[in-house]
């Protein structure tokens, strides 16, 4: 259910407006049941991740700057502050030079051009 | 004596340079492995030849040999050191330990506080970045502009990759080659290897929980194009060989499982290395020093 539960919050925060349950649901790639999003929206919304309104007959989601996003922020700063921070962590991506930068971009067009 | 101590330091390092080149069938956590324990052979063959060369000659300075006298039964059978050898290896064990100090105080520092509940945490923040942080429970650290730059099944790719990190402690991996590499610096290129194989095998793991090879791909080049500007090292960075050749693997088939053939001969080879440079620790000394200090020997 954890897994679950970061894919709902990161499509919120992708979002950038709220979301019902059935536009949560449309927007994941798998396919989850309705009671499953209701589920899983209902308890990030216990934990104070998220704030809703009342949307006709469903609530709206959308990510509250809550306790953890504060305590993400710290870790990030004190990520930040040390040295060698690729030491603690693994970034998602490295920095790319020119050459690289264009070589990607010609990769990236061929696989856009696939069906 | 000295050869028998040298040698074997010497051969794990010449082993270790030519060994582990990436291969593209070779499952990445196999090279992942096999680069930890090559760092790990070499620096600890290096520090306990070193150290022994080290004893054996300060022994033999009259004033020191007093309060060597126990090391001295225990070396008797072996010929002096002459101060060719022993002054060198005196500096190259207090080198050996000031680096292994300084990367302990390294790795301390960059302990994080504050633990939330939840397995990803975003920070709201327009620029795109994103990174595992290891511990009990580890964390998925994501900024909302990676999340927007992304589409939902490049997210799943993103949390899938990172997962990995956190699943498989490469964080381990990269502090034992930290570790090796503050004993002997000339290990820095297993480190560059083996932050590239961590990142393969991450994106292995990916492209196996989403199924597609082209969409890790291609979600890697969208987060590396959009992300390209905010380090702040670039001339480190420009050095590293990450992100093109994550994607020319990924372009390529899988290669083959975590333990089919490949990596199990690898893993053989490795595990030679390591005993080669395990000869140098003379376990034998060990316990002729647990013997004298309990009042045996």
């Amino acid at each position: 259910m954890g897994e679950l539960e970061s894919a709902v919050l990161a499509q919120l925060w992708a979002a950038g407006e709220p979301l019902t349950p059935a536009g949560v649901r449309d927007g994941l790639g798998d396919e989850l049941a309705y009671t499953t999003v209701m589920t899983i929206l209902a308890r990030l919304w216990e934990k104070g991740l998220l704030r809703r309104e009342r949307r006709g007959r469903a609530f709206a989601y959308w990510p509250s700057v809550s306790e953890a996003e504060l305590a993400a922020q710290r870790m990030r700063a004190t990520l930040d502050r040390t040295t060698d921070r690729e030491k603690a962590l693994a970034s998602f991506v490295d920095e790319l030079s020119v050459k690289d930068e264009r070589a990607l971009r010609r990769i990236l067009g061929r696989l856009d051009a696939k069906p | 004596m000295i050869a028998a101590l040298v040698l074997p330091a010497l051969a794990a390092l010449v082993v270790g340079t030519v060994a582990a080149p990436p291969h593209r069938r070779l499952h990445p956590s196999a090279g992942a492995r096999a680069l930890a324990v090559v760092a790990a052979s070499v620096a600890l063959g290096a520090y306990a030849a070193a150290t022994t060369l080290a004893v054996g000659f300060l022994s033999s300075v009259p004033w020191l040999s007093e309060h060597l006298s126990w090391c001295m039964r225990l070396a008797r059978t072996h010929d002096d050191i002459p101060a060719v050898v022993g002054l060198p290896s005196v500096v190259a064990v207090a080198a050996m330990t000031g680096g292994l100090l300084r990367a302990g105080g390294r790795a301390r520092q960059s302990m994080v506080p504050g633990r939330p509940t939840g397995e990803l945490l975003v920070v709201d923040d327009g620029r795109p970045d994103a990174y595992a942080v290891p511990g009990r429970p580890g964390h998925i650290v994501v900024t909302a502009g990676m999340l927007r730059l992304l589409e939902p099944m490049e997210r799943e790719v993103l949390l899938a990759h990172e997962r990995s990190h956190l699943r498989h402690g490469h964080h381990r991996y990269l502090a034992v080659a930290a570790l090796a590499t503050a004993v002997v610096p000339v290990l820095g290129f297993v480190t560059r290897r083996l932050r590239l194989a961590v990142e393969r095998w991450a994106d292995e793991d990916a492209a196996a929980a989403v199924g597609d090879r082209e969409l890790v791909a291609r979600t890697i080049i969208r987060a590396a194009l959009a992300t390209r500007n905010l380090g702040a090292q670039p001339s480190l960075a420009l050095g590293r060989v990450g992100v093109p050749a994550r994607v020319e693997a990924l372009l390529n088939p899988a290669p083959a499982p975590p333990f089919g053939p490949p990596s199990l001969a690898v893993g053989a080879g490795v595990a030679g290395l390591a005993i080669v440079a395990g000869s140098v620790l003379q376990v034998h000394h060990l316990f002729a020093f647990a013997a004298h200090v309990c009042g045996v020997g």
